[in-house]
């Protein structure tokens, strides 16, 4: 059982980034994708928050500030996953952005436009704005 | 056992030793490129490529505000540093490129194109004269022509023949006179630089034919490639 979820979040994973940059004519498709990366990375937050806000600020702020703040954004992240499902058939505008968390390491998630209070202000270790 | 405690240590130095990636010496190799950017027209290349650098950083800053991406990070003055330096790196390039068409080109510049010589010759209180260098006016005028950034200065003398104050406007009337010739000849007024300078100082009231002339001097701005470019 524990290896079929491992092939599968595998499979997902290589779907997911290999779809990620292409320009999907389908509205459908591309909105069902991001949802459901979302959905199953949104967790990728947690880490994401940690590493840029300890190059932000350091170590100490990484691991508890960043933590907080990543938790809460895996939880916003994961629910606007959900959110992205649902709505797949309906064109809209990206709900979140970066639409995937991978995209643009350095760059605070964002939902509906709207950001969580907090932010760090430089580029982490992962991404320098290539 | 104990004798062979620091064994396992030795083992390990050595190791690591033999592991040790040997020194490469990289001076040659840093002079050879050192020597792909030296000169003018290397510098030039040098400062396109800082500039084309620069501006790329500047470019794909604007790129993330236009898109909104890394709106978390405040990079205008990042991008604004990079437009500043893209601007004067190729500034630079072009003073370079400047100096380099000057270091191949400039043996073209005029250089042995100035003429000294005297061109007429008057009688005492003339200034018609009796004898000129028709070749060389037809020369002068014919070069100022195709020289328009080009001047000539009409130099025009007396003795000290009857007074100074008559000689001085008797110099004044021969340098008119070569003018009028030179236009004849293509140059235009605006070129030419009448200097009368009345009696050549000497014994007093003595006729001196060769203080009676008018002598041309002919003069080009030195040239510069790109003078606009400070």
């Amino acid at each position: 059982m524990s290896k079929n979820k491992i092939l599968t979040a595998c499979i997902l994973a290589c779907f997911f980034m290999m779809t990620s940059p292409v320009k999907a004519d389908n509205y459908f498709i591309d909105k069902l994708s991001q949802g459901a990366a979302n959905i199953a990375f949104g967790f990728i937050e947690i880490p994401k928050n940690m590493i840029n806000i300890t190059s932000d600020q350091n170590i100490l702020i990484g691991l508890t500030w960043g933590l907080i703040r990543g938790v809460i954004q895996g939880v916003s992240r994961t629910l606007v996953g959900g959110v992205e499902v649902i709505t797949s058939p309906i064109p809209t505008n990206e709900f979140t952005s970066p639409a995937y968390v991978w995209d643009r390491f350095s760059e605070d998630s964002r939902y509906f436009g709207l950001h969580y209070p907090g932010y760090w202000t430089s580029y982490g270790p992962l991404d320098d704005g290539e | 056992m104990k004798k062979y405690r620091y064994l396992p240590l030795a083992a390990l130095i050595l190791f690591l030793a033999a592991c040790a990636t040997p020194k490469i010496d990289t001076e040659d190799l840093k002079a050879e490129i050192k020597a792909a950017r030296t000169g003018h027209y290397g510098q030039a290349m040098y400062h396109q490529e800082q500039s084309e650098e620069d501006l790329e950083t500047a470019n794909e800053i604007l790129g993330h505000f236009e898109k909104k991406h890394y709106w978390n990070i405040n990079e205008k003055q990042k991008a604004l540093d990079a437009a500043k330096s893209a601007a004067r790196h190729r500034l630079e390039a072009e003073k370079e490129m400047c100096l380099w068409l000057t270091e191949v080109h400039g043996h073209n510049h005029h250089k042995k194109e100035a003429i000294h010589d005297t061109v007429a010759y008057f009688k005492t209180g003339s200034a018609e004269p009796f004898k000129t260098k028709d070749e060389t006016i037809s020369k002068v005028g014919g070069w100022l022509q195709a020289h328009p950034d080009a001047t000539a200065t009409v130099t025009a003398s007396t003795d000290t023949v009857g007074k100074p104050e008559y000689n001085q406007d008797l110099s004044e009337r021969r340098a008119k006179a070569m003018i009028q010739r030179l236009i004849a000849n293509g140059a235009k007024p605006s070129q030419l630089i009448a200097k009368p300078i009345g009696e050549v100082p000497g014994a007093d009231n003595t006729p001196d034919q060769e203080n009676r002339v008018a002598i041309v001097i002919t003069s080009h701005p030195n040239y510069r490639d790109c003078p606009n470019i400070k």
